[in-house]
């Protein structure tokens, strides 16, 4: 029985007429007969003496007790607020001094706070005053539900259960009480309202008169007022203030402007100066009262009393033998050139098996499903530990590349990863594009040349496959795009439209050159070497171009720009390159070659990642490349790389048989395939078309060709979003 | 780097640790679970001793259940609950009076921002600065709806309170404890710490950090939220520069009227005829008369304010409290 809750119920006696014994006899059997402890608290406000010796005699059969407010008549609230204080249990419930309702309902209320609420309201329904009394109640509860947009149905009713936290916080004076429920809700505490059944009303029958009524309204608005405003003065002076000197300072000024102009009309015969100067000066006061508000407060603010915590809790105080959960940092990177990755470490997985198999009851027997979720801030370290242990990973699967079109252009990210209960088996980088030209689709990764699902086997890359797309479907993509360099198991679309070109670099870079076949060796020869022999076709003051690991963002992106415009395509922004350059750091390297007379003639962004070199962006004057520095350039980034311990080179992707891929042959580089492979989600979704050599684009890549440079960067930027 | 470096960390072990996070949550059920375990491994791989101050402020979709799953199995979290919704800064506040490390960080419960971005916070702010304000450089939000009214706001706060800083309302800050322990928040403040931290000599720099698109749960702010900021600047600038002489505040409001009382009563009183000449007391303009009167009234009005703030300052133990509070925390 020590373990029932207890139930404080508070009544509050005003008048001579209350019956305290059967209240608290009607409502003690019932609450033990519920389950409960309780206790009652009796409050003589007023003409008390009467019950003394009645409540005497109860008290040896309830636990009860009795507050006398000396004076008396001090007001309903008063005496709320009193028996609460004297409560000792968390529940109260506040009940006329009589039986009002069935006194076996008292336990809807309290089981109702029990669920949760913090407050209850009661809704005698079926009603047994006089029909007169009803209306009026009735009205009242309706034009407050109204004007309050508040729930409740009877707030006139005098029973009502609340936690003592509640009246700790709402602030009831005068007869708020009433608006208790009101008030508690509007204040965030959670308010229900529960039916009773009616038994017996006191009170005054018939019309209680407008007056009454409109105390109550003002009483709302006044706790309305302060609730809003007290915390910050400021904010309601200094809106009434602002707002009479906006009016006021106009209508002054107008009025002065021609008392001082040439007409010199004097002030006297218009009154509107003085209305609006009075305004004005209003307001400057207004926010002089503000401000002392604010001081007040400010000053004050550690007395307070702003919030109540209503729990506390350590963390692991419930087993303090319960290991934490461990976490395994991520394995550090393989240090940059050497060492060939493994596929995905087994003794770090083991580390991380071991760590996790402390924390559940049974280790799991059987293989936990594979689950498939989009990553969380805070894991892309883990992301990119996983992405450089994969065989196949590339630096566009990496989370510097993501957040960098993330920021820059804006595009949505859902990167997906599988797992098995906490070990990763694979992670596909995927970010929502919308186009005007390509729709809405699923891309992996934009503006990159590699990408695609990086799986442990073939069972996590379908999990992933699947997931992205049904996302697509939820999403309303037309189709999902996986730029994968090599095949991956299964049969998709896939568009031919593009090849790649890689190599693998020498141990000396003296070998460089000679591996560049003869035709292209003398162009860089040529634009190298000073003393070179001259050929047919090159003028003698272009040799000698040096070739410098130093260039700029902005050379490179002038460069860059200024050959797009060439091809008649839209350059991506400034703002992308910058954020490369910051994200990559000296990973993001920008090779320029300067001529003799120090203009720079071209420059290359390249990115370093493991054991590769990706040559990725370049851009060159349109007037230079009879002198070969398109040949030297690459030539002496591969020198550069081989200098630096670096084992692979990258050359990026072309258009099969377009120039650039012609370009690339010449320097001695065999086309591999790529496999870029397609989930197609929406209805009637196909291929992307929407490349340079559709013949549909050649009008406008003319026409873009022909633009003023600025105009050209200002549209291709916000162009190349839509582009990725 | 590695935790194997630390003593097991049980409860008891640690008494204070050096970084705590504190993280008001609103009705994020989707978002707690994901937040504390990228939060568990942020903080984990930083290596330093931490604890993650949760604080519920009055949820009602159960994100208290699943707070209370979450702590019985890791000693580093512990966590406040409110019965009822009191508010971003209450909660803010709470977990700043609970946070015990010397290094108090505060952060959104709605994974917009990046726990791994608290570790870089946390190394600038050992470079020597009292508060490191995180800076959503490239916001992932709608355009006009948050970016437009939040790029106003910014502005307005970094010009009128001298705090330089891009971006006010960012949530992932990092403090030394002795700056929120000095600041009693109230009503909304929070977005103005890094200015009254400025009031009270802290050096404050910024960092950029990531922002993350929305993952989960409805955005609680809206634009009507700039006009009230607009209506506390003015009252953030007299508390961080007069705070201790009001006076001086309320002298500089009563200035135009103290100027334009006496330019009234000679407007009033002085009248220049036609050929240049000019006479005192024969013609009146009794309404300039009128309104210089009435300027000069309110400006000794608001003048005299002043002196009712000034009182309230010298009265309360508010600065006596901050200045032991601060030479408190200095010698920890």
């Amino acid at each position: 029985m020590s373990q029932a809750p207890l139930v404080s119920v508070v009544v509050a006696i005003a008048s001579p007429e209350g019956q305290p014994r059967v209240v608290v006899d009607a409502f003690g059997k019932a609450l033990v007969d519920g389950g409960y402890r309780c206790e009652f608290v009796v409050v003589l406000d007023g003409p008390g003496t009467r019950f003394e010796q009645e409540l005497r005699e109860v008290s040896a059969r309830w636990p009860l007790r009795i507050v006398r407010l000396e004076g008396g008549g001090l007001g309903e609230s008063i005496a709320l607020s009193a028996g609460v204080a004297k409560a000792t249990g968390d529940l109260v419930v506040n009940v006329p001094p009589y039986v009002q309702i069935e006194p076996e309902d008292v336990l809807k209320v309290v089981k109702a706070l029990e669920a949760g609420a913090d407050c209850v309201a009661t809704w005698r329904h079926s009603r047994i005053d006089p029909w007169l009394n009803q209306l009026q109640s009735r009205l009242f509860n309706i034009v407050l539900r109204f004007i309050m947009n508040m729930p409740f149905h009877d707030l006139n009713s005098g029973t009502r259960g609340f936690r003592r936290q509640v009246l700790e916080e709402v602030a009831v004076y005068g007869e708020l009480y009433r608006f208790l429920p009101v008030l508690a809700r509007r204040q965030g505490f959670r308010v229900v309202e529960v039916r009773v059944r009616h038994r017996e009303e006191k009170g005054r029958a018939g019309f209680y008169g407008i007056g009454v009524y409109l105390r109550r309204l003002l009483d709302i608005l006044a706790i309305t007022f302060l609730t809003r405003f007290t915390q910050r003065p400021l904010r309601f002076f200094g809106y009434l203030g602002f707002g009479a000197i906006a009016i006021g300072l106009p209508i002054a000024l107008y009025y002065l402007y021609f008392r001082l102009g040439e007409a010199k009309e004097s002030l006297s015969d218009k009154p509107g100066f003085v209305i609006g100067a009075i305004l004005a000066a209003f307001g400057v006061q207004l926010i002089g009262f503000g401000l002392v508000g604010e001081i007040i407060i400010f000053t004050q603010a550690p007395n307070l009393r702003d919030f109540k915590v209503e729990e506390h809790i350590e963390g692991g105080a419930e087993s303090p033998d319960h290991k934490a959960v461990e976490f395994v940092p991520p394995p550090p990177e393989p240090a940059l050139p050497d060492a060939v990755p493994l596929p995905d470490s087994p003794a770090a997985n083991g580390v991380v098996a071991a760590a996790l198999a402390v924390v559940p009851a049974e280790p799991a027997a059987p293989p936990p499903e594979l689950r498939v979720r989009e990553i969380l801030p805070g894991e892309d370290s883990r992301w990119d530990s996983y992405v450089s242990r994969h065989p196949l990973g590339t630096f566009f699967h990496r989370t510097g590349w993501a957040r960098v079109v993330a920021e820059r252009f804006r595009h949505h990210p859902h990167h997906l990863v599988v797992e098995e209960g906490r070990r990763w088996l694979g992670v596909l980088p995927l970010f929502l594009t919308k186009s005007p030209f390509l729709g809405k689709n699923l891309v992996s990764v934009p503006y990159s040349v590699y990408g695609g699902v990086l799986a442990d086997d073939e069972r996590a890359q379908n999990a992933l496959l699947a997931r992205a797309e049904s996302l697509g479907r939820e999403l309303g993509v037309g189709y999902v795009e996986l730029r994968h360099l090599e095949a991956r198991p299964g049969e998709r679309p896939r568009s031919p439209l593009y090849v790649t070109f890689r190599c693998d670099l020498p141990e000396d870079p003296a070998e460089v050159m000679a591996r560049i076949p003869k035709k292209a060796r003398a162009e860089v020869r040529c634009a190298r070497d000073p003393q070179a022999a001259a050929i047919e076709g090159k003028r003698r003051e272009t040799f000698g171009i040096r070739v410098t690991p130093d260039g700029s963002v902005d050379e490179l992106f002038d460069l860059f720009a200024e050959n797009k415009r060439r091809l008649g395509s839209p350059a991506l922004p400034r703002a992308w390159f910058r954020g490369l350059a910051e994200e990559f750091g000296k990973a993001a390297v920008i090779h320029r070659a300067t001529a003799p007379n120090g203009r720079t003639l071209a420059a290359v962004m390249s990115f370093c990642w493991k054991d590769t070199v990706y040559a990725y962006y370049s851009g060159s004057h349109n007037d230079v490349n009879v002198t070969g520095v398109n040949n030297w350039i690459y030539c002496a980034i591969m020198e550069w790389a081989v200098e630096q311990g670096y084992r692979r080179f990258d050359f990026g992707r072309s258009r099969a048989d377009s120039g650039p891929a012609k370009f690339k042959k010449n320097m001695g580089f065999t086309a591999e395939p790529l496999h870029y492979e397609y989930l197609l989600v929406g209805p009637g979704a196909k291929l992307p078309d929407f490349h340079p050599s559709n013949p549909k684009l050649d009008l406008p890549r003319r026409l873009w060709s022909r633009m003023p440079m600025f105009l050209c960067n200002g549209l291709g930027a916000r162009l190349s979003r839509f582009i990725p | 780097m590695s935790p194997s470096a630390e003593p097991a960390p049980t409860a008891a072990a640690v008494p204070s640790p050096s970084l705590s996070v504190v993280v008001p949550i609103y009705n994020e059920r989707e978002n707690v679970g994901p937040l504390h375990e990228s939060l568990t491994h942020a903080l984990q791989s930083f290596g330093r001793s931490y604890e993650i101050v949760f604080v519920d402020d009055g949820s009602k979709d159960g994100t208290r259940d699943v707070m209370r799953e979450l702590a019985a199995t890791d000693p580093h979290l512990r966590l406040i609950l409110f019965r009822r919704n009191y508010g971003q800064t209450a909660a803010m506040a709470a977990g700043f009076r609970t946070a015990r490390g010397r290094t108090i960080v505060s952060m959104d419960g709605d994974l917009q921002n990046d726990p791994a971005d608290i570790g870089r916070l946390v190394e600038k702010l050992d470079e020597g600065f009292d508060v490191v304000c995180g800076w959503r450089r490239w916001r992932q939000d709608r355009a006009v709806t948050r970016l437009l009214p939040s790029r106003i706001a910014n502005f307005l706060i970094s010009r009128v309170t001298g705090a330089r800083i891009h971006d006010t309302g960012c949530s992932l800050k990092a403090y030394r404890s002795w700056v929120v322990r000095s600041l009693h928040l109230y009503s909304d403040m929070h977005r103005f710490l890094a200015a009254l931290g400025v009031g009270i000599g802290a050096r404050i720099t910024e960092l950029p950090v990531r922002h993350h698109a929305r993952r989960a749960g409805k955005s609680k702010y809206g634009l009507g939220r700039v006009f009230r900021v607009l209506a506390d600047l003015v009252g953030i600038k007299m508390l961080i520069q007069f705070a201790a002489h009001p006076i001086r505040w309320f002298s500089l409001l009563a200035l135009p009227l103290f100027v334009l009382a006496p330019a009234m009563f000679a407007l009033g009183f002085v009248k220049v005829h036609r050929d240049g000449r000019w006479t005192w007391f024969e013609d009146y303009d009794m309404a300039a008369v009128a309104a210089g009167s009435v300027a000069w009234l309110v400006a000794m009005n608001v003048f005299l304010l002043g002196f009712l703030a000034e009182l309230q300052v010298k009265v309360s133990k508010f600065f006596r409290h901050r200045i032991s509070i601060t030479a408190r925390e200095a010698s920890r």
